[in-house]
């Protein structure tokens, strides 16, 4: 068999599927501090920049979004979670401005990640799926 | 309330897919898309993938972390979509010709927007049915929203 004939950079970008875009919207600008990137109201496609790359929304009852089916639930997903990566991370003032904007929070725990072990705290997004905030790898922990 | 986070963003880590078949997709994401095992966590039922400067994560359903989940994914009602793997070079004829001789269905490709602007996309299934896209390099010009 031929050799591989790329290599890996590493990730682009994520594509959620949605039910209410306007308020998942406001949850990754207003709430974790994305930026608006680009809206194709053609395909239903919202992309909001994080960082390197793009967390992209496309609602069901859009084209790119219907052709996954029904909403998801809380069974059957396909995705556990993803994470983003953050720095500085402050766990007290992170919680103290999520709690703010009432967002549903998990432990903080260490977790190896893309870059080593470092602080992660996991909460939900509007529709309930899990979302990761990775701080710098710690060099206690590695 | 302060207004602003308290952290600036600087990208995606990781993504953690649930999984029926753990060797299978592990097979796939390795000898198909090139990825290598980082560090296996079998208590959780944990397989991490680094694919270039990030991980994709392979979690078994049944499994510690799995079951949280619920029920296997299926054809439908999944709440990711597709995700993306930025590769370098994208040479359309050599990508076709190696998924082929793995014998993968590719789905869709063409320019589409990404992270680092417009480039060459092409879109497949892995065993379990999730799309991933390999994104060749971009131009680098951003979308003006």
């Amino acid at each position: 068999m031929s050799e591989r004939p790329f290599a890996m950079k590493g990730l682009d970008h994520v594509v959620i599927r949605c039910t209410d875009v306007q308020a998942m919207l406001h949850f990754y600008q207003d709430v974790l501090g994305c930026t608006l990137e680009d809206i194709d109201k053609g395909l239903g496609l919202y992309q909001v920049r994080a960082g390197s790359h793009l967390i992209d929304l496309v609602p069901i009852d859009e084209p790119m979004g219907a052709s996954g089916g029904p909403a998801p639930g809380r069974d059957g997903h396909n995705m556990d979670h993803f994470a983003i990566q953050v720095e500085p991370y402050d766990d007290n003032a992170i919680r103290a401005f999520l709690s703010g904007h009432g967002v549903e929070l998990g432990s903080t725990i260490i977790r190896g990640g893309a870059e080593g072990e470092g602080p992660a705290i996991y909460i939900k997004d509007p529709e309930g799926n899990t979302v990761e905030l990775k701080g710098p790898p710690d060099p206690a922990y590695n | 309330m302060s207004s602003k986070p308290p952290y600036d963003m600087i990208g995606l880590d990781h993504l953690v897919i649930r999984c029926k078949d753990q060797d299978t997709m592990a097979r796939f994401y390795c000898d198909v898309i090139g990825g290598t095992v980082d560090r296996h966590n079998e208590p959780f039922g944990l397989l991490q993938i680094r694919v270039g400067a990030h991980l994709v994560d392979l979690i078994t359903v049944d499994g510690k972390l799995g079951t949280r989940g619920g029920a296997a994914p299926g054809k439908e009602a999944r709440n990711l979509d597709h995700f993306a793997i930025q590769i370098t070079p994208f040479d359309d004829e050599s990508l076709r010709a190696h998924l082929a001789a793995h014998n993968v269905t590719i789905v869709e490709s063409g320019d589409r927007y990404g992270a680092e602007g417009t480039g060459p996309s092409i879109y497949f299934l892995d065993p379990e049915d999730n799309i991933v896209e390999l994104k060749g390099p971009s131009d680098g010009v951003r979308a003006t929203a």
